[in-house]
């Protein structure tokens, strides 16, 4: 089958009837679950695999993937009207998305959200289609040496999202580190850090540890401020961006979309972390770099146009290698396996039903989505207008609830409330919650590939230099480490001066 | 006072009543049994291959039983954290689990845990895992004896694996103490990544652990050597078993295993045995093992006791050799 007769086909697959009816209630449940903080996909993806036993592996899948890539589209509602991240990929949002909706301006963040995304999704779903094959070679060319090359960029860039103290930042990012060392060690089958409780031997999970953080010290920072201000924007008026916000806007969802294709690719990448790594760069190259997290427009663009575009690229791994690259991806690994398919290099050729009529899906799913997220904004909002008496108590419990179900474990509900206080201390303190759980997210991947790395070279340092792609990566990290140095160094003098003068 | 009183003697009654309960429950316990639903604790996480089994195991004893067997996942630890749950819970047959048996017999050696192999009553076993040696289809080697030549020229061949002190990566380092070899063993975070770090050529072989199956039928990987089998797999009659290439047996195979809470009443725990075993056996769910590659291999919970001990010294022994510090 060549090219375009397989596109049509998966087509034809996507526009069956009941393939476009378990679509709409993919994205439809996507879009719930995402508005709503506290339950993501995994969590949901799981509660209905069973109800996929009795419906074709096409459709199973069609629907599990609409949850996805749906949850990344709803996610950014509520982290721009109640700045509270619906989803863990939707945290970056938050830092510009909830200012716009502060300065009345939640119609186009909003719009642009969703544009950004329709757009992302549907160059991503071209970028499926042409690239998959060759380019899941490409990512089986990642070993050890180059991820931890990779995570050393990663964490390089984490002080580009210092908005304020690098020292602070740096600080949170070394917090991240050691919180993500807990449980076994993976070289050694040890455990660390557990203080003898068997419920920390598989560590701490991202979900109570961002909930917390972000969810749980929002509440009650905004407990405090109720009667002052209104902090949940319920008029949204004009979603439609103006041509300024466009002009702002295309570069920014062009280069997240980009980046988020690619990151989305990599084993252990996947949608989080494209949203940290695109704004970081938007910030970087940005002509006004103050403007962010106080209302830029690319600050919104960029994450949520590489959060779905990585959402879909992460398909990629799975449909063409059989490789899961993140818990999501493993769920749909286990979704196909009851249906006794077995993805790897042959099953595009042995499935193409299943390859072709999902991706196509996707396609038809994105502009349901933009429908449901745009024209319909109003009944999401509705959800979120509650009055705060009810809406705060509701979503702790919901976020409580999230938590729970992932592994039923006790001891999660009391890490997400203790991370919710320690959260609302670090923000009333000017301590930023993102490097903290960016380096928690990286430091396993670090250890694990620098240890793996150097079992393979005896010990020696000279592998992490063996390879063409991570000198690339630790030249682009050494870069970007000499340029941010240079503006604090100059920040430094600004204070020093500005103290000075206030003494003299 | 008057609030203190009223305490006292709701206790006095709720005790009294928990123990008429108890008496009543002993007479007519498996006649009774069950009047309500089961609770099956999972080792495993929710949407994993080991999970889905289980899921299917509760759908079926359902049936048989006529009680909701409701399925909660306590994933962790390498089955530690569901073991110790289920080792506290009352033995009234009301809660189960679904575990491993290397959870029972290597784990308690590595590190401390709240229950002991006589915490449990163990009601059956309905698959194991088989470990293999595997390789890339373009790997220079033919089979089994010309890789131990290479292996033995070139110490610090490379193998990944799904964990360290996983049944399959005790498996490759039982091979390497029989023919003198030498390996770099690099660990992953799981099959698939084991996996993957071979097909991308990272390392020179990879310890199979049942998540490369699928690569096998597709011709992207070889398998040289099957670990725990005394004789040749059924579907695999020219791969050789350790017996072939006059090695002892690797390691026990660790097996998937349903148990109780010690203390069990012997009727009650029959009764739950006999249900679990009619429906491993139904079709549907033999089928489902089949789907994931796994061998239906049934064991009753008597034999499973009998050799939960000479387990534990295997690997001891193991670990005494390979210089790993015990708690035990």
């Amino acid at each position: 089958m060549d090219f375009f007769s397989s596109v049509l086909h998966g087509f034809a697959v996507a526009f069956e009837w009941q393939n476009l009816v378990f679509c709409f209630f993919g994205v439809l449940v996507g879009t719930l679950i995402g508005v709503l903080p506290g339950l993501g996909p995994v969590g949901t993806m799981s509660i209905l695999l069973p109800i996929t036993y009795g419906i074709s592996p096409v459709t199973a899948i069609i629907m599990l993937a609409g949850i996805y890539y749906g949850a990344q589209y709803g996610g950014s509602t509520t982290s721009i009207l109640v700045g509270v991240p619906g989803e863990a990929s939707s945290v970056v949002t938050a830092l510009d998305g909830h200012q716009m909706a502060l300065k009345g301006r939640p119609g186009p963040a909003l719009g642009i959200a969703a544009f950004g995304s329709f757009i992302a999704g549907t160059l991503a779903i071209v970028g499926l289609m042409a690239l998959a094959p060759p380019l899941a070679s490409v990512a089986l060319r990642f070993g050890p040496p180059e991820y931890f090359a990779l995570m050393i960029l990663g964490l390089v860039i984490l002080t580009y999202l210092a908005q304020r103290s690098l020292g602070k930042a740096l600080l949170m990012a070394a917090v991240g580190v050691v919180l993500g060392t807990v449980g076994l060690d993976n070289m050694t089958g040890m455990p660390r850090f557990t203080f003898g409780r068997s419920e920390l031997l598989d560590g701490i999970d991202i979900a109570p540890l961002a909930m917390g953080l972000f969810g749980v010290s929002e509440i009650l920072l905004n407990v405090e401020r109720t009667i002052k201000k209104g902090v949940i924007i319920d008029k949204v008026k004009n979603l439609l961006p103006t041509r300024k916000d466009w002009v702002q806007a295309f570069f920014p969802i062009m280069r997240g979309s980009l980046s988020g294709f690619f990151l989305g690719i990599l084993p252990g990448g996947g949608a989080t972390l494209s949203t940290f790594v695109s704004y970081s760069v938007e910030k970087r190259i940005s002509k006004k770099p103050e403007e962010f997290g106080h209302g830029a427009i690319a600050g919104v663009a960029a994450p949520e146009s590489a959060n779905n575009a990585a959402a879909q690229s992460s398909f990629i791994p799975l449909l063409t290698l059989g490789v899961p690259g993140n818990s999501v991806m493993a769920i749909l690994l286990g979704a196909l396996m009851i249906h006794g398919i077995s993805p790897g290099p042959l099953m595009i050729q042995q499935h193409p039903d299943l390859f072709w009529g999902v991706v196509s899906s996707m396609y038809v799913g994105n502009v349901m989505l933009l429908l449901l997220n745009l024209p319909m904004i109003g009944i999401w909002i509705r959800l979120l207008r509650v009055p705060y008496g009810i809406l705060f108590p509701l979503i702790l419990f919901v976020a409580l609830t999230g938590a729970y179900v992932i592994n039923g474990n006790e001891m999660d509900l009391y890490l997400m409330l203790g991370f919710g206080v320690f959260g609302y201390l670090m923000r009333k303190f000017d301590y930023e919650p993102a490097p903290l759980i960016l380096a928690f997210v990286l430091s396993p991947m670090l250890e694990n590939a620098m240890r793996q790395s150097l079992v393979l070279s005896s010990g020696s340092l000279g592998i992490f230099v063996s390879s063409y792609i991570s000198i690339g990566f630790l030249t682009m990290a050494a870069l970007l480490l000499i340029s941010s140095a240079m503006p604090a160094l100059k920040k430094k003098r600004e204070t020093f001066a500005a103290t000075a003068e206030e003494e003299a | 006072m008057e609030y203190k009183k009223s305490v006292s003697r709701f206790v006095g009654r709720g005790v009294l009543g928990a123990l008429a309960l108890a008496f009543a429950g002993s007479a007519t316990a498996a006649a009774d049994f069950p009047a309500g639903p089961i609770t099956m604790y999972v080792a495993y996480a929710a949407g994993g291959t080991t999970d889905l089994t289980a899921r299917a195991l509760a759908q079926n004893t359902e049936k048989i039983l006529g009680v909701p067997v409701v399925v909660e996942n306590k994933a962790g630890g390498g089955s530690t954290v569901a073991n110790a749950l289920t080792a506290s819970k009352k033995p009234d047959g009301y809660t189960v689990l679904v575990s491993s048996t290397s959870s029972l017999t290597m784990r308690p050696l590595l590190m401390k845990v709240a229950y002991k192999p006589e915490s449990f009553r163990p009601l059956m076993q309905y698959t194991n895992y088989v470990g293999s040696l595997v390789v890339n289809t373009d790997a220079p080697w033919k089979d089994i004896n010309e890789f131990i030549e290479d292996a033995k020229k070139n110490p610090g061949m490379s193998y990944s694996s799904a964990g360290t002190h996983t049944q399959q990566q005790v498996a490759v380092e039982t091979l390497a103490l029989c023919k003198g070899l030498q390996f770099k063993h690099v660990t992953t975070k799981g099959g698939s990544a084991s996996n993957t770090m071979l097909m991308g050529k990272h390392v020179n072989f990879a310890a199979g652990s049942g998540s490369h199956l699928p690569f096998l039928e597709q011709g992207v990987f070889r398998e040289l050597l099957i670990f725990h089998r005394e004789d040749r797999h059924p579907k695999y009659p020219d791969t050789p078993v350790m017996k072939d290439i006059g090695c002892p047996p690797s390691n026990p195979a660790s097996g998937l295993i349903v148990l109780a809470p010690a203390g069990v009443p012997d009727d009650v725990a029959e009764k739950l045995a006999s249900a679990f075993k009619q429906a491993a056996e139904e079709p549907s769910f033999q089928e489902l093992l089949n789907k994931f590659n796994m061998p239906y291999d049934y064991k009753s919970g008597e034999e499973i006791m009998k050799e939960i001990p000479p387990e534990v010294e295997w690997y001891r022994d193991y670990f005494k050799k390979a210089g790993v510090e015990m708690v035990q």
